[in-house]
């Protein structure tokens, strides 16, 4: 009987755990605290921190529970992210959450969106220089994207090992996004720029809307096909929530859908960060490689904004560059946030969804060029 | 530990420059239909008066101004809701005047509309952006 004791004492988490999985779960901790009680990005902060204590219960091999055991029910649930299924649904989502009024009412500002996206390349660079080979660079650099989703995508495509901790950096980056982006914004602008006011959008026949979603989808996957899977979600969601024939679908896409693969994405990325696979160097080199993306990302946004200032009649604030990192909505409120600290009235928040939305769509094509070099 | 040789061994410097030249002409290529759409569609909307104005042309009978009989439901509605609003408004207004009363009185004003009663001869705009009502 004792032996039976101890045999099975040999088995339980208690027994098998060292250091790691305790670092592990203190990493959970920390999300969760970030979530709940900061209140950032708490609807992925939570999965994902709660994920990380799935995936850190040490438990012996044989057991086949783990996510990485075939056949495993969270093996199964992974299935989403290492095909890389997750991520299209996620953008459908967004597309029927998006509205693209003012990036239509002035198009100029999708140049902001573009021009926050030389952080990926840069850090691809960067990442290269270190020694990640190039399809790991590939998947490193998209995380100055600050877009999970398309990190996700891209890494289950190019780098699957690297997941974990590329899901967990975008991520976090994406939820640290008020704390990244208002030092850098601040050190770039002048006070007389942080006030500048932006003019009033026209307004957006319904026409218009319908029709964009449809010439956006084909003119970027004419231009970058390997991206077909998350332009075609995301114009496909943003068509149903325009059309106004298709309510209903677009309620289940803004609400059933992206919320029920939220929670399997955020789960299942956390607990892919199992202590013995998560805990490494890489991982380390993608947190500060990511950690610059963002905001390398975010001070080009802004100093090509000042560029752009330079040929514009009308101003721009240049704070609205910071809002061409693509953590939707989040870095657009960021820009409404530092706006309004200098001058109360000042509403930036729309017009920096224009450069947000674009920049999503930026880091998309940003990953089939990639997607496709590297093929 | 930084080995920029790995950078061109690996073709990186090419990748990063083709890559961010594909994403800057995708978002500007797209930006330049999004800036040309509202037109486009003005265009489609107004199309009665650009034929009248082209049978017109063919009949040698010179310009013809549009009248509100040809226009789009869109510009009716419109031009109802401006009629409500145009106690409200300055002498002259401007757009942002215009947008600003619509958006508090809760109607929509679009853009293409005010353009087609200026055809019209509804409305006049001088040099500085401001709008003067001609016709009631």
């Amino acid at each position: 009987m004792e032996q039976m004791f101890l045999e099975f004492f040999s088995n339980t988490g208690f027994a098998l755990a060292d250091y790691r999985y305790l670092i592990m779960i203190l990493v959970g901790f920390a999300l969760m605290y970030l979530g709940i009680v900061k209140h950032y990005e708490p609807l992925l902060l939570v999965p994902i921190g709660f994920g990380i204590l799935v995936g850190n219960i040490p438990i012996a091999s044989g057991l086949g529970v783990s996510i990485y055991a075939e056949g495993s029910v969270l093996n199964y649930l992974y299935f989403g992210v290492f095909t890389g299924l997750y991520p299209p649904l996620i953008f459908l989502g967004i597309g029927a959450l998006t509205d693209f009024s003012t990036m239509l009412s002035r198009p100029v500002l999708m140049l902001l969106g573009a021009a926050a996206q030389s952080g990926i390349f840069l850090t691809f660079l960067g990442a290269l220089a270190l020694g990640f080979i190039p399809s790991e660079a590939s998947s490193i650099g998209i995380i100055g994207g600050a877009d999970g989703p398309t990190s996700i995508f891209l890494t289950a495509k190019l780098a699957p090992e690297l997941i974990g901790p590329v899901a967990i950096a975008a991520y976090s980056y994406m939820a640290l996004v008020p704390v990244i982006q208002p030092p850098i914004m601040k050190l770039l602008t002048t006070r007389k720029e942080r006030l500048i006011r932006m003019e009033v959008p026209r307004s957006v026949p319904q026409k218009e809307k319908i029709i964009f979603p449809i010439l956006g989808f084909l003119l970027t996957c004419f231009l970058a096909p390997a991206s077909l899977p998350l332009f075609g979600m995301l114009f496909f969601g943003n068509l149903l929530k325009e059309a106004g024939v298709t309510e209903r679908l677009a309620t289940a896409a803004r609400t059933a859908i992206i919320d029920s693969v939220t929670i399997m994405l955020g789960l299942t990325v956390g607990a892919s960060t199992q202590a013995d696979v998560f805990l490494t160097s890489k991982s380390l080199f993608i947190f500060v490689l990511g950690a610059l993306a963002f905001g390398i990302a975010t001070a080009i946004g802004v100093i090509f904004a000042k560029v752009m200032n330079l040929f514009l009649k009308r101003k721009i604030n240049p704070l609205l560059g910071a809002a061409g990192v693509s953590a939707v909505p989040d870095s657009a409120r960021v820009v409404q946030m530092v706006g309004r600290e200098y001058d109360k009235d000042n509403f930036l928040l729309m017009h920096a969804m224009a450069p947000n939305v674009s920049g999503v769509i930026g880091s998309a094509i940003a990953a089939g060029v990639l997607w496709s070099f590297m093929m | 530990m930084l080995d920029f040789y790995a950078i061109s061994e690996h073709n990186g410097w090419s990748i990063a420059i083709v890559g961010i030249t594909i994403v800057f002409s995708g978002l500007v290529a797209l930006s330049i239909v999004v800036s040309q759409l509202h037109k486009i569609l003005m265009a489609w909307e107004n199309r009665r008066i650009w034929l009248k104005r082209f049978k017109a042309f063919l009949l040698g009978k010179g310009s013809i101004q549009p009248g509100l009989e040809d226009a789009p439901f869109e510009v009716l509605e419109d031009a109802k809701n401006l009629s409500m609003l145009a106690p409200y408004l300055p002498e002259p207004f401007t757009p942002e005047n215009l947008f600003e009363i619509a958006e508090k009185r809760g109607v929509e004003i679009r853009q293409h509309s005010i353009h087609y009663l200026t055809d019209c001869g509804y409305l006049k705009l001088d040099n500085q952006g401001n709008y003067f009502w001609i016709k009631e």
